[in-house]
């Protein structure tokens, strides 16, 4: 495997000695915080009390393998799951219970895995739906613009049915919608699944921008380790629905038990 | 041949309000994957409705109060009783049976109310039939072509060219991601709901000045729409509306000609009163087009979702 094409974004800002996710030493209140979540599907549980911050214009990657949680614990953040007990908070207020089309207006946009989009719709018509929180004629625009300025391709493409897209121009599509609701806090589902390297490097070099541009916040998760510490400050390795270990991109790429059970191929390779 | 004209003109006036009712069905399994069988019955009640506010209103006001009324009856009954069905069920037979329901309810609303006897409406464009080289058409009837026509435009209009159409088409396509794209969706159904109430209270009140007011009068009608529904595959407002046309001029026609193309393909049997086989026409063509033509004629191919 090539995946080894990171750190080009080499950005391990933070590297805290703290091991556990209530470490917020800055002193500054987290953007989301996430305090002992359970979460079942049916009778299956499958988050078993996860704790979880993310700091305003940070960038959290979710590591883990398939199966850990990491979809589970991004639908309820955006109110796609109903947890069974615990807290998340965005922006100092419980968001427990809403509405995932609320959330979107508060700032808090989840770009889901496998990439939904309106297969009928044209380019522009699914990036208008992402707009529908947005009001008035010339801030709809703008935000055009600006989706626009991030994914060229899709300019180029604003006429076609979406269905017509290549995985990674739908990729883009996706990422460009939730970008049309000017969003403060992303979150990502596996926006590598499926696509070539070069094209998961293009797509995560734009992420990196808009977080750094527009301060949006990302929470991804990423079973591909190398890429997701390429650009994240802080990771959180998920297992069996727990957070097993918590620490920066540097710290996390030196451990040894996250070489061992993530990096897999890729470290025994180099 | 003027005959002829005759009744291809008539079936076409008459065909057009069986598109609007299907539409309305369509908007409705559209956004929110329900078929609903008590459109009909729900549309009647609404017409009995406008009837009553018509006995002290001028008619404009009437007829738009009580689509009005329709809107906020679809939308009530979406509030109230679609989304009380669970969530996991909503694709199932649970909602059909749930519709079925509605029917009834709805039927005996109506019975229980306004009584069973028939009640006469008041047309707008009261007066002879226009006289067109021997061709006579009704102003009942090219009343309701000339409403049902620009219910079908505004109702095009509004899904293709605004945003909340569009926004609409999206709840209808897929509707978690639109709900992550920000859209209230769960407020999409209930106006989905109140538009497809709002055509069938409409349809409901141009066939009651057409012909007179019946709890029963539109039974029929919601066949000919299920039919012009699924010329258009269900998802096509084009297809529903040529549909319904369609289906308005072979009943019109089978009504007249049955027993002479019976008698002209040497088929072993009479067709005495052909009038008796007009509405058997449309459960034909259902079962034909379900079978040969299961997208439609206009509708798109579905791709299999996984």
């Amino acid at each position: 495997m090539s995946e080894k094409a990171g750190g080009e974004a080499g950005t391990s800002v933070c590297s805290r000695g703290e091991d556990r996710a209530t470490a917020s030493a800055d002193g500054a209140h987290p953007m989301l915080r996430v305090r002992d979540l359970w979460v079942s599907y049916g009778k299956l549980r499958v988050l078993h009390g996860v704790n979880l911050e993310v700091k305003r214009h940070g960038v959290v990657a979710l590591l883990g393998a398939n199966g850990a949680g990491k979809s589970t614990l991004l639908r309820a953040i955006s109110g796609l799951a109903r947890p069974d007990a615990g807290s998340i908070e965005f922006e100092d207020e419980s968001i427990v219970g809403q509405r995932p089309s609320s959330l979107v207006h508060r700032g808090l946009v989840h770009v889901p895995e496998r990439r939904p989009l309106f297969a009928d719709l044209t380019v522009e018509e699914n990036l208008m739906v992402g707009a529908y929180s947005t009001r008035g004629r010339s801030a709809i625009a703008t935000a055009l613009e600006r989706a626009f300025e991030y994914f060229p391709i899709l300019k180029e493409r604003s006429r076609q049915r979406a269905a017509t897209l290549s995985g990674g121009e739908q990729q883009m599509l996706v990422i460009a919608r939730a970008l049309m609701a000017s969003p403060r806090l992303l979150l990502l589902d596996e926006p590598s699944l499926g696509l070539a390297p070069l094209v998961v490097r293009d797509i995560y070099r734009i992420i990196t921008r808009i977080n750094r541009e527009q301060g949006v916040a990302v929470l991804m998760a990423e079973p591909n380790v190398g890429i997701a510490l390429s650009i994240a400050d802080l990771g959180y390795v998920i297992e069996t629905g727990t957070v097993m270990s918590v620490g920066s991109a540097a710290e996390l790429r030196g451990s040894e038990q996250v070489r061992r059970s993530y990096l897999g191929q890729g470290a025994a390779s180099t | 041949m003027t005959q002829l004209l005759q009744q291809t003109i008539t079936g076409a006036l008459t065909g057009s309000v069986y598109a609007v009712v299907g539409l309305g069905l369509v908007v409705i399994a559209q956004a929110t994957e329900i078929i609903n069988f008590g459109q009909a019955a729900m549309g009647t009640f609404v017409t009995f409705i406008a009837w009553s506010l018509l006995l002290r209103l001028p008619y404009p006001a009437g007829f738009l109060l009580g689509t009005i009324v329709a809107f906020v009856v679809g939308a009530l009954v979406e509030r109230l009783v679609i989304r009380m069905v669970p969530e996991k069920e909503r694709t199932g037979l649970n909602p059909l049976i749930v519709t079925l329901g509605l029917l009834f309810v709805f039927y005996g609303l109506t019975v229980g109310i306004y009584g069973g006897q028939p009640h006469p409406f008041p047309q707008p464009f009261a007066g002879p039939p226009i006289d067109l080289h021997g061709v006579h058409i009704g102003r009942a009837s090219l009343y309701l072509f000339g409403v049902s026509l620009a219910l079908v435009l505004a109702l095009y209009l509004l899904f293709r060219h605004t945003r909340l159409g569009l926004v609409l088409r999206a709840t209808a396509a897929n509707r978690t991601a639109a709900e992550l794209a920000g859209v209230p969706t769960d407020r999409m159904m209930m106006l989905a709901w109140g538009l497809g109430i709002a055509c069938a209270g409409v349809a409901g009140m141009l066939l009651a000045q057409l012909l007179s007011l019946t709890p029963n009068m539109m039974d029929v009608v919601l066949v000919f729409a299920f039919a012009a529904a699924v010329v258009g595959g269900l998802d096509s407002m084009v297809g529903t509306l040529v549909g319904g046309v369609l289906l308005g001029v072979l009943q019109s026609l089978t009504g007249v000609y049955l027993g002479n193309v019976v008698r002209w393909l040497h088929l072993p049997f009479n067709i005495a009163q052909p009038q008796q086989y007009r509405d058997l026409i449309a459960l034909v063509v259902i079962v034909v087009l379900l079978i040969v033509r299961p997208q439609g004629l206009f509708g798109r191919k579905r791709v299999v979702k996984l």
